[in-house]
């Protein structure tokens, strides 16, 4: 038996949490930041993660039905502003950028990630370039997933329910004191939609492993794959088809605090993206729209704090995003590419214990639009311990895609003549956004109740949108221009209240007035002719998330989230009065019970999970109805 | 033979702590003439005339010197007239031969250190003995193998009560505290338990075994803890594993209440702990008093008297934890109980 010794008491500890790693605390941040925690995501009974943003005040979800371009259905959007592609928020998971190189947006369904793999969810409502870069534009989606030592050691969970959706999921962790790692995969199919072609399997597995050296260096190492076979195209056309996707991942961190007050990262990551979608319709023997996408990324950060006050973090980092889809997307040109170069800066002041200043920006060198700065100044007077009052102003840029700038979707018909669908000009320039921020954050005494409001006024300039040009021989031509202009305000409150310690409720509400203007066709003269972009944000978003612990094995939950009128860029009418394509506002009516399962050597928990339980809704396209749906899950191993 | 190498031994000690002194005061005649009338007295079979207290430390320099000058210092203003003389004795220079000899004539023995106390208590000393700067855990074990003797000890550990109220302080509206315990502390439980008790906080307590790892007693006394206490036992909280406790208990924002100042410098949110210093000053007093009454009895093991509190104030400001400061932390938990909540 080892006996303590004074020792104990009086020796050194190697610094762990040094001031370096220490997170800010929200009431000292810069920006309004919603937090996604365990809790509510097992609350959300949602098994797809664009769903759990849904909590966020001034989310959008849109479903899209998967039939002529690559299936990727789900796009998710703050303050609307978009088409299902969503590009105008920036998605990091554990600190790698998921965001497409070629399309822009996020592809949900390949995220080699589960529900059951995430800790927490921040989402910065309101520009971040200065952090987090180009794209971080309206908002910033920061997924961080579970440390390999936060899980159980054996974790399996079966999933079936409406749609014969099955789903299966297994994980495996190990820890020590040194390296801890888990390994997990998932594999999931359902039939989608009711009598259409659009059913989908998707296999998935990822890996993390941390290493702690006895020095405290600290190397992560993150790999993940997934892909599957997809069903597209409407039932009896010649659109009908069989597709496939598959992506995978490698990320490698490393990280060193020389001491508590300074640290350095380096970090890699590269991602890879690759679809398989060739078929051939009447007079057109050869659509090709496969594609293959790259990113490799590179990182160094430095964080240190200066004296008690200054705490700065700087960095350096280097990106090509490159694609191949020299058919579809980019025809006759092998390979696109862009080549990013970014300094940033960010530094915290604590000019006293009342007030915190926070200075940062990004300065960005990218392949296609040359030079851009995104700069942000916010300061947080802390009225007392309670209560914060802040105020912020920044600017954002969003680079066009591969996509945007590079598109050539050309086919021949009868395999001779081409036609164009989306035909870029080039020379496209970044979107702007001028954001101007008054927040208050409150947290009761007691910590049950914590609240944030925002004020905002966006200025959104140079938008990029794809007016219609006079149809081609065999249907409409798009091209872009960066012609679109929108100003934004609004009020955002979002609070987490546990009045008791079985009981806790989230609330999010979002009121946004938004209005501009965007190109929505060539008037065959010399212009292209504006709409309004009003109807492409709804004025009003809610969500209510109540948790009720009901005894200790059960808890039951009720998610509630409301989206008013509001329409994709997209869909919306080219002609007055423009309504034609508007969704109208639904509710979205969510339910979950949970029973824990003792065993003498096992843990487990049996879930019952109703989605759109108000009704059926759309929330993209009528042709896409969310009906009700019902699941029962089966975890076993503790989580 | 044997009578010249003990000799030699109380001279080299003597001499060592002439020549410390020397160092800090500068030599003196006077003090020269004092050793070499010392000596005299000593080789002429007189003895130890006056009162002797023999200061044992596991070590020299560090934390023991800081000890003993904070324990010289204190007892020198707290024993009024009475004459003392205090003999410093290496642990390691200690031997069965030379207690018997030359220092089972003193009065008490003071022992600095686990191994002093280790050294000292296996000896079966006749005189009383003080040991200080030991952990309780090893003075209740050093005692269950060694009965019979007439010690007593200064604790380097907080009473628990003082580190629930530290918790209680801090964080006045949590309700739950994780805590792991070793093979050292697992009989701490039950007290554990009675003094949360009486503080309004429940404890949700975890063992872990010598050769288990930390990893899982950690994160299931993490689970719905609004806090965690860590304990000084070797098992639990040592220099490897002690990055993995403060890297999971802050991903899942569960504050670490620490025993060492080191331990808050590493990432724990506070701590309330004794320096040598303190410990020191305590035993002085203790051993003033003795010497003013000339009665050699002992009293019951206790606490520290006198403690400080460290708070890590950027740990506290990232986990959103206001803080009312180091100073007035320890102001609180000086209060006199039943004033403090």
């Amino acid at each position: 038996m080892a006996v303590a010794t004074e020792e104990i008491f009086l020796n050194d500890f190697p610094v762990v949490l040094s001031a370096t790693r220490l997170v800010q605390a929200r009431s000292d941040a810069p920006a309004s930041i919603t937090v996604i925690d365990r809790e509510m995501i097992k609350a959300s009974g949602a098994e797809e993660v664009p769903d759990l943003l849904r909590l966020v005040p001034g989310f959008q979800i849109a479903h899209d039905k998967q039939d002529i371009w690559i299936p990727d259905p789900v796009g998710a959007t703050y303050h609307g502003l978009s088409d299902p592609y969503a590009r105008r928020i920036q998605v990091l998971v554990d600190g790698r950028s998921v965001y497409d190189p070629a399309i822009g947006g996020v592809r949900w369904d390949q995220l080699a990630l589960e529900v059951d793999d995430i800790e927490r969810i921040e989402v910065i409502r309101g520009p971040n370039g200065a952090a987090y870069g180009a794209n971080a534009f309206l908002a910033a989606v920061n997924i961080i997933s579970r440390h390999p030592a936060d899980v159980p050691t054996v974790y399996t969970k079966l999933v079936s329910g409406s749609s014969n959706y099955v789903k299966g999921v297994a994980r495996y962790s190990q820890k020590s004191e040194s390296f801890d790692y888990r390994f997990g995969v998932s594999a999931r199919s359902d039939d989608g939609l009711e009598g259409e072609h659009d059913s989908r399997t998707m296999v998935k597995s990822n890996f993390r492993g941390e290493y702690r050296a006895d020095n405290g260096d600290i190397l992560e190492l993150q790999f993940g794959l997934s892909g599957g076979p997809h069903q597209a195209g409407d039932v009896g056309t010649d659109f009908e088809r069989d597709t496939s996707s598959v992506s995978n991942f490698q990320q490698i961190v490393w990280r060193r605090a020389p001491s508590a007050d300074e640290s350095y990262q380096v970090q890699y990551y590269r991602s890879y993206f690759s679809a398989n979608d060739r078929f051939s319709i009447t007079d057109f023997p050869i659509i090709d729209q496969s594609m293959v996408t790259e990113r490799n990324n590179v990182e160094f950060q430095h964080t240190k704090r200066w004296g008690d006050a200054v705490r700065t973090v700087w960095g350096l980092e280097a990106r090509q995003d490159s694609s191949k889809a020299p058919d579809g997307w980019f025809y006759g040109i092998d390979q696109v590419t862009n080549d990013l170069y970014r300094a940033f800066v960010n530094a915290e002041w604590r000019y006293s214990p009342k007030l915190v200043a926070n200075f940062g920006g990004m300065f960005e060198q990218n392949g296609i639009t040359g030079a851009g700065f995104s700069p942000r100044a916010a300061i947080n007077y802390h009225l007392s311990d309670q209560n914060t009052l802040r105020a912020s102003a920044s600017q954002g840029l969003r680079t066009p895609s591969l996509f945007e700038e590079h598109a050539n979707g050309r086919a021949d018909y009868l395999g001779v003549t081409p036609v164009y669908s989306f035909v870029s000009p080039g020379g496209l320039e970044a979107e702007r956004i001028t954001s101007y921020e008054v927040g208050f954050v409150t947290r009761s005494r007691n910590s049950k109740l914590v609240a944030d409001v925002r004020v905002y006024q966006d200025y959104i300039s140079n938008l990029i949108d794809y007016p219609e040009l006079p149809p081609s021989l065999t249907g409409p031509q798009y091209t872009y221009v960066n012609q679109g202009e929108a100003s934004v305000s609004g009020v955002e409150l979002d609070v987490n209240y546990r009045p008791t310690t079985s009981t806790r409720l989230v609330f999010a509400y979002a009121y946004a007035d938004q209005s501009g203007s965007y190109p929505r066709y060539f008037d065959g003269v010399s212009s292209y002719v504006v709409r309004p972009t009003d109807p492409a944000t709804p004025n009003h978003t809610a969500s209510l998330l109540a948790i009720q612990k009901l005894s200790s094995d059960i808890s039951a939950s009720v998610g509630v989230y409301y989206v008013g009128r509001m329409g994709w860029f997209n869909n919306l009418s080219p002609a007055p009065p423009y309504l034609e394509g508007e969704i109208p506002e639904y509710t979205k009516v969510d339910f979950r019970l949970a029973k824990r399962l003792r065993g003498r050597n096992f843990k487990g928990l049996v879930e019952l999970v109703g989605q759109n339980l108000a009704g059926s809704h759309y929330d993209y396209t009528s042709s896409v109805e969310q009906d009700r749906r019902i699941y029962i899950k089966l975890r076993i191993g503790a989580d | 033979m044997q009578v010249i190498r003990q000799l030699n031994d109380v001279i080299a000690s003597f001499l060592k702590r002439r020549t410390r002194r020397a160092q800090q005061n500068g030599w003196t005649l006077a003090s020269t003439i004092i050793a070499i009338v010392t000596i005299t007295i000593m080789l002429s079979g007189t003895v130890y005339a006056s009162d002797t207290v023999i200061v044992v430390p596991s070590r020299q320099g560090g934390a023991y010197q800081e000890f003993i000058d904070a324990f010289e210092k204190s007892l020198e203003s707290g024993k009024g007239s009475r004459s003392l003389a205090i003999r410093i004795v290496e642990s390691k220079a200690l031997t069965k031969e030379s207690y018997d000899q030359l220092y089972s004539k003193s009065q008490l023995i003071v022992t600095v250190g686990t191994m002093a106390a280790q050294k000292v208590l296996t000896l079966n000393p006749t005189v009383p003995v003080i040991n200080t700067l030991i952990p309780r855990s090893s003075y209740s074990a050093l005692v269950s193998r060694n009965p019979g003797g007439n010690t007593s000890s200064i604790y380097l550990d907080q009473p628990l009560d003082r580190r629930i109220e530290l918790v209680g302080v801090l964080l006045p509206q949590k309700k739950t505290i994780g805590v792991v315990l070793g093979p050292g502390s697992g009989d701490l439980q039950t007290e554990l338990k009675a003094v949360a008790a009486s503080k309004g906080v429940t404890v949700k307590v975890e063992t872990m075994k010598a050769n288990q790892r930390l990893v899982g007693p950690l994160s299931r006394a993490l689970e719905d803890s609004d806090a965690f206490l860590a304990v000084a036992d070797p098992v639990v909280s040592n220099r490897r594993t002690v990055q993995n406790l403060l890297l999971t208990s802050y991903r899942q924002r569960v504050p670490v209440i620490a025993y060492s100042r080191a331990y808050v410098k590493a990432g724990a949110l506070a701590a309330v702990y004794s320096t040598p210093d303190q410990i020191g000053r305590q035993t002085g007093e203790l051993v003033a008093g003795l010497v003013r009454n000339g009665d050699w009895s002992l009293p019951k093991p206790q606490f520290p008297k006198y403690f400080s509190v460290e708070v890590n104030e950027e740990v506290a400001q990232s986990l959103g934890i206001s803080t009312p400061g180091a100073t007035d932390i320890e102001a609180r938990l000086k209060r006199p109980p039943g004033r403090s909540r």
